[in-house]
């Protein structure tokens, strides 16, 4: 079966076929929802006009940040509706196809990864933790120096002092991750965002995932709230955010089949 | 308050939703209309659109613990 006329397949997510996962009734573009199940697998598709979300439409907003951020935005709240009580492994932006059988055909050929990705996120969605430096402290204000020697060694002892706070702080980093990681079935430390990116000026210092039980939501949460307190005197402020399908853990079923041919 | 939590669906930010899902998740190549290489290219780009070069002068990239589905 071809996905109808002058459209393009857009896939969210994979579940497991016998889950029962609810659907939210429209996805990107207000398009409706659907099913394509192939053997125990079942991936979360619609059918997008490809005038407003094919291929050229792609590559002429890919590169702006509003479009992209719609979509994006409207990709993942399908997958929102769906990770509060099913399990599912979230797709790769963009995940668009010619035809029904094109999705089918992968979803058989990696069957085997798609599975044990399955196990291994089972029962568990993402949080996100991101420390950023808000402000630095300990630059007390001094008297103007007397000479060159006192200038010179006050502005030694403030490197020192500032190199002390930069050791302590990467110290309480370092635990607080450790402390979040014994929470989670699996953590990952991703590279800073760009600010760039994000906006911020101030210093990302911390970008980590973990992969939390559903149960277990209140305990972490508990646990970054507590961390974040003991930030907060150094300087530094905790975020969460969550929960998130488990895009930074379910990310290792690569295609087994020829690599991807670019139309 | 030293501790802020940003529900998914109330404000997520543009970056956040970048680095997941064009950052992670599953890849399933074949006959996708896009190739992943294309994708790297449009974050890149994005990258280059929002603003020049900047740089996180102070950023910790934790080893200590090998991380369980790390990149």
């Amino acid at each position: 079966m071809d996905a109808p006329e002058g459209t393009v397949l857009h896939a969210y997510g994979v579940v497991r076929a016998g889950d029962a996962a609810t659907l939210p009734e429209r996805g990107i573009g207000g398009a409706p929802v659907g099913l394509l199940v192939v053997d125990g697998l079942a991936a979360v598709v619609s059918d997008l006009p490809g005038s407003s979300f094919g291929e050229a439409v792609w590559r002429a907003h890919a590169e702006d940040p509003e479009w992209l951020g719609v979509v994006a935005g409207e990709h993942n709240a399908v997958l929102e509706a769906v990770i509060d009580e099913t399990d599912v492994l979230p797709l790769r932006l963009p995940g668009l196809y010619r035809h029904r059988e094109a999705l089918e055909t992968e979803l058989r050929a990696n069957a085997g990864p798609l599975t044990a990705a399955f196990d291994a996120v089972r029962g568990h969605v993402e949080w996100g933790v991101k420390v950023f430096l808000v402000e630095e402290l300990d630059e007390p204000a001094a008297p103007k120096p007397s000479s060159g020697r006192d200038y010179l060694s006050r502005k030694s002892s403030a490197a020192a002092r500032k190199e002390t706070a930069r050791d302590r702080r990467a110290q309480l980093l370092f635990d607080v991750h450790e402390e979040l990681a014994l929470l989670a079935a699996a953590d990952v430390v991703n590279a800073p965002q760009d600010p760039a990116l994000s906006g911020r000026k101030e210093p990302m210092l911390l970008n980590a995932a973990y992969l939390v039980g559903r149960d277990e939501r209140d305990g972490f949460l508990g646990e970054a709230d507590r961390l974040g307190e003991r930030l907060a005197p150094d300087g530094m402020r905790l975020e969460v955010t969550g929960p998130w399908p488990p895009y930074n853990f379910a990310g290792r079923a690569e295609s087994s089949g020829a690599p991807g041919v670019p139309a | 308050m030293s501790v802020e939590r940003r529900m998914v669906g109330e404000d997520v930010a543009l970056v956040d939703l970048i680095d997941r899902l064009i950052g992670g998740g599953v890849v399933l190549t074949g006959d996708v209309v896009l190739s992943v290489a294309d994708v790297d290219l449009v974050y890149l780009g994005l990258r280059l659109v929002l603003a020049p070069a900047h740089e996180v002068n102070e950023s910790v990239r934790l080893s200590g613990r090998p991380a369980a589905g790390g990149r």
